[in-house]
């Protein structure tokens, strides 16, 4: 079985994979309709690296980050972690001691009748460590994360900022020294000096434990500047991904392309000549037939509303992109390419 | 820091220390209430409907017995009957909830449509129904009323548990690998204590009353003087159409000032966890 | 002459100053960023403003105000609650955070906004109350059409659009907007902020921008103010603060923020967190986190004119350059 389940290096130069993700849906049913949160997704995750997942509210990326966590129950395809299939008792056990996750709000991650002794400590109960390792492996995961254990241990999560809190929250995570770490919106509730200090504090854990990092956000700019490779989901789709340089400096896809002069930058009169895109995005229980992202692109041709693209090559080390644009094959034959042949229910 | 708060609350309003007071007395009495008893409170005497004296502080029953003793005696089995019955209420009211409120799905739907009837049906003739049913007594008394008032702190605790099923420290124990008892045990139970305890505390009011409501109708413990039974009693004998208002007023006003106080505690309590509903005194 | 005066606004709270002497002028058509940290006293500085402090609140300092075709400069701070109705909406208004709260559920949209209009002019028709609703919802991008909706039929930006509306009602000469795109996503987000700055220059509208992302505020702005623990430590116009930053919160600040297609990686973090509101250290409040303080930050920094038009509160500005900073591990000290 897990022969078939190993993915294809993107890159021959990359380094193993941590997890990866094969043709995932996740469908929610509302009422008559189905949400196709997930629609087909495939993404690596490698040793130590730090992977962004960006898009707009409701594009799938934490409907993902639950997937890959097996808190999602899922319409079709696989997870995989050290390349084995990370379902049933043996694997979800195995993968909740290895990779874990991190919320957006720091006013919710934390139980208020807790202490943040019992919140770190939490973990290592629910994972039966051994007692006698317990306080030193909670005031260890403290101080990496920047606090005084002796200061701090005894406090309720009312009695501490935001930034602790999100402090706290990441002190839980790598009390089982996991190997990845998925950051759901890590940041985007904290203000500015704060969020630097949670970022450092993040990618210094990363450097020195060869943690592998998922960040799941709509800060391109966050992303850009954080992470080795960056995936742009849209619409319970990957359209593009490759490495953040890649990506975010030579976008092929509209629809990143549209993202990335959407981004303020803090430069006096930043882009004066933006193009934006007009509309919004559309809910996940109604996905446009042919490219999902055609009704809105402001490049879209012909075969545009028929053809479904693939991910494929568009450059070199992994840039990859769904779009018709690069692929006159697809564009022509009119085909449903492989692999994304419509099989879930009726849209609509 | 929380703590002190609550006891602000209950020595620095005037509702707090009434409250207080009226329940330390009538649970001191309630234990003690057989040795003060300044009678043996069922001997029968040849002074009949006595009005109060000094010999009789409360007068006397149409058998001659002290209603002062009586009313001293019948204490305990309101003060027991009202606890009882809400801590009944709670476990059941609070299981159901966490229940129908964490599993969700088909679990939901059946304890839902159980707490929906168990709302909608007038309480009383239920009650009513029931004690017939079963010989009267004390035990019975207690389940019946238990059985009967769950459904209002199932309802409120279901609603909690929802919201706190969706909280990210719920998810985050989920992630972990944690089974559904550890996350209710660790992460729904104290978060939703202070509501079952406030909701509690009101339905011992309720409980209180509706154990005086069957012992009035007769269905109470016959081997037992309660505040309720000395009603019936009064009323049988015609006490009050012969003026005995010495029989009649004593047990009214202690089911009320017991009821009242408790009620207090209750609102103040939900005031304290709930500072919206807290007004500037 | 300036539309809008703000002279020495302190605005206490049980004694403790939550804004500390804030100074600032606004011209007509003029949009001005006030930058800061959540507890800066930003939002407060808006809203006494209009004199909507919450209560417990009080405010101080001069805020007058000179709406074009007004003869007299109105004195806000002389105002009284029911003098202050008058101006508010009218010659201020106000575009809030939330738009699912600051909306009622069970109105119409086009019935909000008429509202609005009839609160402040009695003397209009139906006729033309439906006619500038119409107008309004078309001038920001929405149609008339969706007048007869209720809020929750409208995505996140409409009802963003839906508040701009509301705040435009009555052809006021200067809106505040709060954080007014913190809750959308970046293509939403960049809609409302083009939107915000084409009104302002088809309505001659002067604002004044909230917001904690520099970004917007770079992109949206003729001129910034950085508050940082209740006062303004650096104005200026947008150009010269993002390029020539003279207080060092505004450099660590800028330093600190990713910008796509700049540097990647992390520059050192500021240490420590904001301090409290109405609470700052001694001195010049950002120096226990300052990797440049000395003993003479102890004392308060005057507002230094570092340029044209441009000041800022630090003792040692100007700066010429600025010195490397040692990246440190970051702990927290709060």
């Amino acid at each position: 079985m897990s022969d078939g389940v190993k993915t294809t290096a993107v890159d021959p130069s990359a380094g193993e994979d941590l997890m990866a993700v094969e043709d995932l849906s996740v469908h929610f049913r509302q009422r008559r309709k189905v949400a196709r949160a997930l629609d087909g997704v495939s993404l690596e995750w490698r040793r130590g690296e730090v992977l962004g997942v960006v898009g707009e509210s409701g594009c799938g990326k934490s409907t993902l980050a639950r997937a890959m966590l097996g808190l999602q129950e899922t319409a079709g395809g696989e997870v995989t972690l050290h390349g084995n299939e990370a379902t049933g008792k043996k694997g979800l056990a195995e993968l909740r001691r290895r990779i874990q996750m991190i919320f957006q709000d720091p006013y919710q991650t934390l139980n208020p009748r807790q202490r943040v002794r019992a919140i770190v400590t939490e973990p290592l109960i629910v994972q039966n460590v051994d007692r006698s390792e317990h306080t030193e492996r909670v005031r260890r995961a403290l101080g990496d994360v920047g606090m005084d254990p002796d200061r701090f241990l005894d406090r309720y999560p009312h009695q501490l900022s935001g930034g602790q809190r999100q402090r706290v929250a990441i002190a839980a995570a790598l009390v089982l020294e996991p190997e990845g770490l998925i950051c759901d919106e890590p940041v985007s509730m904290l203000d500015a000096s704060v969020r630097s200090q949670i970022l450092a504090v993040l990618l210094e854990l990363q450097q020195r434990r060869n943690l592998a990092l998922i960040f799941i956000t709509h800060d391109l700019s966050l992303a850009w500047s954080l992470c080795d490779r960056i995936a742009v989901m849209y619409l319970g789709r990957i359209v593009e991904q490759g490495t953040a340089v890649d990506v975010i400096e030579s976008p092929k896809h509209p629809y990143t392309q549209a993202l990335v002069t959407a981004v303020p930058v803090p430069t006096a009169k930043g882009r004066e000549d933006r193009e934006l895109l007009k509309g919004e995005l559309p809910d996940s229980t109604r996905v446009p037939a042919g490219c999902r992202f055609n009704p809105r692109c402001p490049r879209r041709f012909e075969p545009c509303d028929k053809v479904d693209p693939t991910l494929i090559d568009v450059g070199t080390s992994g840039h990859k992109a769904a779009c018709l644009l690069y692929d006159p094959a697809a564009a022509e034959g009119g085909a449903p390419a492989p692999g994304y042949s419509d099989t879930s229910g009726e849209p609509g | 820091m929380r703590e002190s708060g609550a006891l602000k609350l209950l020595t620095d309003t005037w509702r707090g220390r009434f409250g207080v007071a009226v329940i330390l007395v009538a649970v001191f009495v309630s234990i003690f209430g057989t040795l003060i008893a300044p009678y043996e409170p069922e001997a029968s005497s040849l002074d009949v409907l006595q009005p109060p004296s000094l010999d009789h502080w409360l007068g006397t029953t149409e058998s001659g017995a002290d209603v002062f003793s009586q009313l001293l005696v019948g204490t305990r089995v309101s003060v027991l009957v009202g606890f009882a019955a809400a801590i009944i209420s709670a476990v059941l009211g609070s299981m159901v909830g966490i229940a129908s409120g964490y599993f969700g799905g088909w679990t939901d739907r059946i304890l839902d449509a159980l707490e929906n009837w168990f709302l909608v049906i007038p309480t009383l003739p239920l009650m009513i129904v029931l004690a017939r049913l079963l010989d009267p007594s004390l035990i019975v008394l207690i389940a019946v009323i238990g059985f009967t008032s769950w459904a209002g702190t199932g309802r409120i605790v279901r609603a909690q548990v929802l919201t706190l099923r969706e909280r990210s420290f719920v998810e985050r124990a989920r992630a972990l690998g944690a089974g559904d008892g550890y996350i209710i045990r660790t992460h729904i139970l104290p978060n939703t204590l202070p509501l079952i305890f406030a909701s509690t505390v009101l339905i011992i009011a309720v409980a209180i009353l509706s154990e005086a409501a069957l012992a009035f109708l007769g269905l109470g413990d016959p081997t037992r003087i309660s505040w309720g039974t000395m009603l019936q009693n009064a009323f049988d004998s015609g006490a009050p159409s012969a003026g005995a208002w010495w029989y009649v007023i004593p047990p009214g006003l202690c089911i009320t000032l017991l009821v009242l106080a408790v009620s207090l505690l209750g609102f103040l309590y939900e005031e304290y966890i709930n500072p919206r509903l807290r007004r500037e005194s | 002459m300036s539309l809008l005066e703000v002279k020495d606004l302190t605005v206490t709270h049980r004694g403790k100053p939550i804004v500390d002497g804030v100074d600032f002028e606004l011209n007509r058509g003029e949009s001005l960023a006030l930058a800061g940290e959540s507890g800066c006293g930003k939002t407060t500085t808006a809203l006494a403003l209009m004199k909507m402090l919450p209560e417990g609140l009080k405010q101080k300092g001069g805020i007058v105000l000179r709406p074009p075709g007004v003869e007299d400069p109105i004195n806000v701070h002389r105002r009284t609650e029911t003098g202050m109705q008058v101006v508010r909406w009218r010659h201020i208004s106000l575009v809030f955070q939330g738009a699912m709260n600051a909306l009622d559920p069970v109105q119409h949209i086009d019935d909000q906004i008429g509202e609005v209009i009839r609160l402040h002019e009695r003397k209009v028709t139906g006729k033309q109350v439906k006619a500038r609703i119409d107008d309004l919802l078309v001038t920001v991008g929405l149609t008339a059409k969706l007048g007869k909706r209720y809020p929750h039929q409208l995505s996140g930006g409409q009802r963003q659009r839906v508040m701009i509306a509301l705040a435009l009602a009555c052809r006021p000469s200067l809106v505040i907007a709060d954080e007014p795109t913190t809750a959308l996503d970046v293509v939403m987000q960049a809609q409302v902020l083009q939107l915000l700055e084409s009104l302002r220059e088809e309505l001659d509208l002067s604002l004044i921008l909230i917001s904690h992302d520099l970004g917007v505020l770079a992109e949206t702005c003729d001129r910034i103010a950085v508050m940082y623990a209740g006062r303004i430590v650096e104005i200026g116009s947008v150009e010269t603060v993002f390029s020539n930053p003279q207080h060092p919160y505004t450099k660590r600040l800028l330093d600190s923020l990713p910008v796509i297609g700049g540097r990647r990686g992390l520059a050192p973090p500021i240490p420590g967190g904001p301090p409290d509101p109405g609470d700052p250290p001694g001195g010049c409040a950002f120096h226990p986190r300052c990797p440049y303080s000395t003993d003479r930050c102890l004392e308060d920094p005057p507002p230094v004119e570092v340029g044209p038009d441009h000041l800022a509160a630090c003792h040692f500005s100007p700066w010429s350059s600025w010195p490397e900073v040692e990246p440190q591990k970051v702990r927290v000290d709060a």
